[in-house]
Parts: structure tokens; sequence; C-alpha cells
């Protein structure tokens, strides 16, 4: 009884997250903004890979031509789906941050944005890098040295 | 059901792919690549209980973990300018 309905769920399971991932493969492709590709591909890894990872742990856990064997499939099922859980999000988040910081591709038209207003202006950045330059000639001298014999 | 899912996972990588070759920036090829190996990892998964193999899926937690190394990677080289390990 309880080993038909675990199955069930787990076939629902991966047929949601199949259906996620192509709706993500197709929001991938016909976005034309890396922004918005980026929101496509976060439903992509949440609820193409996560998803049917763990309806594939619930499906092996009472899938009984595995054999004994089960307990280990349905182990790095799970071992997965919380990796993919917890790296997926920072993956897409500092790849986000290198585009905006490091200004790759054309920026899309936006009708306003805060960060950029709240980021410090490359004039007074500048401006406290040369405060705080050493001036030459301050240096010790290398304590210790190679001589050349 | 397992037919029904394979063949939507396949189209979904072919759509994957096509955006993995023609993208404009080298960023939207990194987050193609990126959503292709996660997805790979969970279909290997589903392989291994298809197959009744357990080899097929030990190898899905590499293949996470090889798509997080290439996000860090290239964010360490493009704001910093350096790969430091």
């Amino acid at each position: 009884m309880i080993s038909e309905i675990l199955f069930i769920i787990g076939a629902i399971m991966i047929l949601i997250g199949a259906i996620y991932d192509l709706i993500a493969a197709i929001g991938l492709l016909r976005f034309d903004d890396f922004y918005m590709r980026t929101h496509a591909a976060t439903v992509g890894t949440i609820g193409g890979a996560v998803l049917p990872v763990f309806g594939a742990g619930l499906v092996a856990l009472v899938y009984h031509p595995l054999g004994a064997q089960r307990f280990f499939m349905a182990g790095i099922a799970f071992t997965v789906g919380i990796l993919i859980l917890i790296i997926a999000p920072t993956g897409s988040h500092s790849l986000v941050s290198a585009v905006y910081f490091g200004k790759i591709g054309r920026k899309p038209k936006l009708v306003i944005d805060h960060l950029e207003e709240d980021l410090p202006k490359r004039s007074d950045v500048a401006e406290l890098v040369r405060e705080h330059e050493e001036l030459p000639g301050e240096e010790e001298e290398p304590r210790f040295t190679f001589r050349r014999v | 059901m397992l037919y029904f899912a394979a063949v939507i996972y396949t189209l979904a990588f072919i759509l994957y792919g096509i955006r993995a070759i023609k993208g404009p920036t080298t960023a939207d090829i990194i987050l193609a690549v990126d959503c292709l190996s996660f997805d790979m990892a969970a279909f290997m998964v589903i392989l291994g209980i298809y197959f009744k193999s357990i080899m097929l899926a030990s190898g899905a937690i590499i293949l996470a973990l090889w798509a997080f190394m290439l996000d860090i990677y290239y964010t360490k080289y493009v704001l910093y300018g350096e790969v430091e390990v």
C-alpha cells in the first residue's frame, strides 16, 4: 500500500520535473536578455533537476527489481538533490554578479537601477585610492637577501 | 511513463544545446552549460533506475559539482582576473 503511494508520487514528480525542464529550455532560448534568461534557468535548475531527483529517490526506495541496491540508489538521489538545491542558487548568483560588475554584454533598458545609484562613483574610488597610496621611498629594505656567490 | 519523461528531457537538452552554441556572450554559454549539467545529473539518476545500474547514478554527484566549479571559476576570472584554487 505505502509502496504504491510512494511510487505514484515519485512518478508524478518526475513527470512534472520534465515539463518544467521543457518550459525552462524554451524560455532560455526565447528570451532576449541575459537577466531574463537567468530567470528561466532558475526554473530549469530547481524545478527541472531537484524535483525529478527527489521523485527518482522515492521511486528507487520501493522499486524491488533493484534488490538490496535500492537504498544505495535512493541515498545517491537524495544526496544529489540536496547538493543541487544548495549549489545552483549560489552559482547563478555569482554568475549574475560577474556579469553585472564585470560589464559583460550590453545592459538592458531599465526604468530605474537602484544598485547603480548605491555604488560609489569612479571619481570617488580614485580619490580614495590616492589618499591611501603609499609614497615611494618609504619601503623598508628586505631583511633577507640572497647573495650571489 | 519513463519513455515520456525521456523524450521531453531529450527535447530540452537539444534546446539548451542550441542556446549553448549560439549564445551572444560567454555568460550565456556558461548559463546554458550549467543548466545542461544539472539536468543531465537528474537524467542520469532516472536512467540508473531504468537500467537497474547504480554505476550510472554515482556519476551524478561529480557532474553537479563540476557545474558549480565552472560558475565560481568564471566569476573569479572576470572579477579578479586570476583563478586561485
